[in-house]
């Protein structure tokens, strides 16, 4: 419908008409789509933002749920503890029949549960670690706990397992120095290991027992272990009977008598030293 | 951003946060929107008014923006509304239809040339001509020569039938030949 003529008056009236805004209109406008355009935001960006917010309180959930529900969980039940449990062959949990106590592991209070980093989801985290919590949680994986096992199990079973152990351990073998130190200072008949097939008592008694304490009982019980072998007795007599001594020097005599005695099980044709000789009267 | 790109597509990115977009849009149509509104009201003020107006709409109704016309389409006939609006409260007993009058269309086919607009004088008298002109025929020939609009797109902008706005147009074009003539 255009016209040359229609044509020739648009142009020259775009050619005539150059008015505009003033500049502080510009402005204004400007800055108002500046100010509406910073108020709204993408629609990804708000759908990101739930997101990020709904996984944030997942996962704080997952961490406070292992944190504060976790540790109620009995040893030996938790899903760690099975899952490595059977991961190294180890028989399922069992409570134990010769316990003199019927305190169950799982009675035992939070404090004496595996620590912590033993609940974490096995997800993630190395083989070592877990064979470490697994024996922390699961007491009854005998492979890696022998001499609290063998603590447990009914007598015919511990006596079996304290030969075992004993034809495993050689009887010149010497314990580290820490804890022989510590085993020969306590070391009198009152403080003597428990017959095997006997869960010690703290372990059997379901009172609190820290992690460090349940790992240094297992400790003790496996030097009590080797020392009704005979395996903690000095293979030299003269190291022998200079414990002894020591032990008379700081007055327990009973302790040096039930340690003469054994030595002399030990070495039957070693002579017994004179000042010695009163003990066993 | 591309200055290549579309109205419609700078419209989605401004909806989506870009700046950018928008300032090219307003680049682009600050001049022809700002005249439509200063010839059609014949008042620099009011005019600053309706044209901000016109872009805090676009610029608050951005999020609903879809694309169903040309976004200059779109612009201009958020301006129309407005400039209907203000007409109606500044002079409330009249209608923009009352300015529709009927003329005899001058005989356009003696002209063979349109040289003689190239004059001096003619082309000063044309601003005033076309303020002179009816007010939906103003409408229709701002429309045409500020947004380069077809009669489509001018009947849809101004909500009237395809033909009443080719009617408008035509009527406009007349008029202006018609004070033109020496």
């Amino acid at each position: 419908m255009s016209t040359s003529f229609e044509h020739t008056i648009i142009r020259l009236w775009r050619a005539q008409r150059t008015e505009s805004p003033p500049s502080s209109v510009d402005q204004a406008i400007l800055a108002a789509a500046r100010r509406q355009g910073g108020r709204g935001r993408p629609r990804w960006y708000a759908v990101a933002a739930s997101v990020a917010t709904i996984g944030l309180a997942v996962g704080l959930g997952w961490r406070l749920n292992e944190r504060y529900a976790g540790p109620a969980a009995p040893p030996g039940h938790g899903p760690v503890a099975e899952q490595t449990a059977t991961e190294f062959g180890a028989p399922p949990p069992t409570v134990a029949p010769i316990a003199p106590s019927p305190a169950a592991a799982g009675d035992r209070p939070v404090a004496a549960g595996p620590p912590p980093e033993a609940r974490v989801p096995t997800a993630g985290r190395p083989a070592a670690p877990r064979a470490e919590s697994s024996r922390a949680a699961a007491p009854d994986a005998a492979p890696f706990a022998p001499s609290v096992a063998t603590a447990r199990l009914p007598a015919p079973a511990a006596a079996a397992a304290a030969d075992e152990l004993r034809a495993r351990q050689p009887k010149s073998a010497a314990l580290p120095a820490a804890v022989e130190s510590k085993e020969w200072a306590g070391f009198d008949d009152e403080a003597a290991p428990a017959p095997l097939g006997q869960a010690l008592p703290t372990e059997a008694s379901g009172e609190p027992l820290p992690p460090a304490a349940a790992t240094e009982a297992s400790s003790s019980a496996r030097v009590r272990s080797r020392l009704d072998a005979g395996a903690d007795l000095p293979a030299d007599p003269d190291a022998w009977v200079a414990r002894i001594r020591a032990l008379l020097a700081s007055g327990e005599t009973d302790a040096a008598r039930a340690l003469l005695e054994r030595g002399r099980r030990a070495h039957p044709d070693w002579p017994v030293p004179e000042d010695l000789r009163a003990l066993l009267e | 951003m591309n200055t290549d790109d579309s109205d419609e597509a700078l419209m989605l990115a401004y909806r989506g946060g870009s700046q950018p977009a928008f300032a090219e849009l307003y680049r682009r149509y600050r001049g022809p929107l700002y005249r439509y509104c200063l010839r059609w009201l014949k008042n620099a003020a009011r005019a600053e008014e309706v044209f901000q107006d016109a872009w805090l709409r676009v610029i608050t109704a951005r999020e609903r923006y879809q694309v169903e016309a040309s976004f200059k389409t779109y612009l201009f006939q958020i301006t129309h509304r407005l400039l209907i609006d203000r007409h109606r409260r500044e002079r409330p007993e009249t209608s923009i239809d009352d300015h529709d009058q009927v003329h005899v269309l001058p005989d356009l086919s003696a002209e063979s040339s349109e040289s003689w607009l190239l004059r001096t004088e003619q082309i000063e008298r044309l601003g005033t001509l076309v303020e002179q002109l009816p007010l939906p025929q103003r409408e229709a020939f701002l429309l045409r020569a500020e947004g380069d609009f077809g009669p489509e797109e001018i009947a849809r902008i101004t909500g009237v039938p395809r033909e009443t706005a080719k009617s408008r147009l035509r009527y406009a074009f007349a008029r202006l030949r018609e004070g033109l003539r020496p």
